[in-house]
């Protein structure tokens, strides 16, 4: 082969790994289940919450959007402020995709009811056909975490009397994880932010 | 000159211009204040209050002192539910450099684009003012 025609051939190789890199969908994370002899990618458990509102809120009532979940509750001195602030800034990335909505589950059910939680939101300045502030039984909530790969325990010892990790995590329309970053660490959003416009594209095809 | 005062000198310009001045306000920020108020001070919408612009850095205040020795409680205005937690144990010299600190990175400058500032006198009459 030429060098010139060596050459061209390297840049194409380049030029379609490259094109091939951008289009790659989201894997899915987590370990694989058997059911009934199938292989199941990890699915989100069905869960049961009421929102700012005292709407029900379920996995159906979630079905048909794409949304990123986190774990807090508002009496929280330690890390939540910070991930609530990457939690709006992807509340203002995708205020005007109707396919996106933000979930968050308070670990606090006993300080954080209902009332409260929409105290929260409003100060917060958002609505809550966008941003769902879920408040449910405790202890399915811990558990629940788990599914959303978020530790999260009761710990009388830690600030506010909770223990959980940052993390904000994408789940697609089948309740699968499809993507995370860490809300305490600002410059893992815009990744996340393209997972999130990846995933979407998945559902225009 | 001599060589030696040279050096010197330019030390001292060096760690004038390249160092913070507020070496352990920036600190005690960092540590207490940050997690809440964020890095830049931008706060966190009306639940959290932004410190760049606040009324409580314009210029001398004494209320700055007593929210921060005495914690804010904002449930009995219902306004927002934060609330913030006090720091009974800062020293004087503690409260002076954090407050300092604040007012040269969020409070508001005069016309010539100076800050004010508060001595420890200032700080300590502040803060018996405001002793619960």
């Amino acid at each position: 082969m030429r060098p010139v025609n060596l050459m061209l051939f390297t840049m194409l190789v380049f030029i379609s790994c490259k094109s091939g890199e951008d289009k790659a969908p989201l894997p899915f994370l987590g370990n694989k289940a058997l059911v009934n002899g199938v292989e199941t990618p990890h699915k989100i458990r069905p869960f049961n919450y009421l929102n700012q509102d005292s709407m029900v809120t379920n996995n159906d009532s979630l079905a048909d959007y794409v949304y990123i979940a986190d774990f807090f509750f508002t009496s929280c001195p330690s890390i939540c402020p910070r991930v609530m602030k990457q939690m709006l800034r992807l509340h203002d990335e995708f205020k005007n995709e109707p396919g996106v909505k933000l979930v968050s589950f308070t670990l606090d059910p006993k300080r954080d009811n209902v009332a409260k939680l929409a105290l929260y939101a409003s100060n917060l300045d958002v609505k809550s056909d966008k941003w769902l502030f879920l408040t449910g039984d405790k202890d399915f909530t811990l558990d629940l975490a788990d599914d959303y790969f978020v530790a999260a325990l009761e710990d009388p010892t830690a600030p506010g009397g909770f223990d959980h990790s940052g993390k904000i995590i994408l789940v697609d329309k089948k309740g699968h994880v499809r993507s995370f970053c860490e809300g305490t660490e600002p410059e893992t959003i815009p990744p996340f932010i393209k997972d999130v416009r990846t995933l979407l594209n998945e559902y225009k095809k | 000159m001599s060589i030696k005062n040279s050096i010197l000198l330019s030390f001292c310009f060096f760690s004038v211009t390249c160092g913070s001045t507020f070496t352990q306000g920036e600190r005690i920020y960092t540590s207490l204040c940050a997690n809440c108020h964020m890095d830049d001070g931008s706060g966190l919408n009306k639940l959290i209050p932004a410190l760049k612009g606040s009324k409580y850095l314009a210029g001398k205040n004494n209320d700055i002192v007593c929210i921060i020795r005495n914690g804010f409680n904002s449930d009995s205005l219902g306004l927002t539910m934060k609330s913030m937690p006090a720091h009974q144990k800062m020293t004087n010299v503690e409260m002076t450099n954090l407050v300092n600190y604040l007012q040269d990175e969020f409070g508001a400058r005069d016309e010539f684009g100076a800050r004010d500032e508060m001595n420890m006198d200032e700080i300590e009459i502040a803060s018996t003012r405001c002793k619960k």
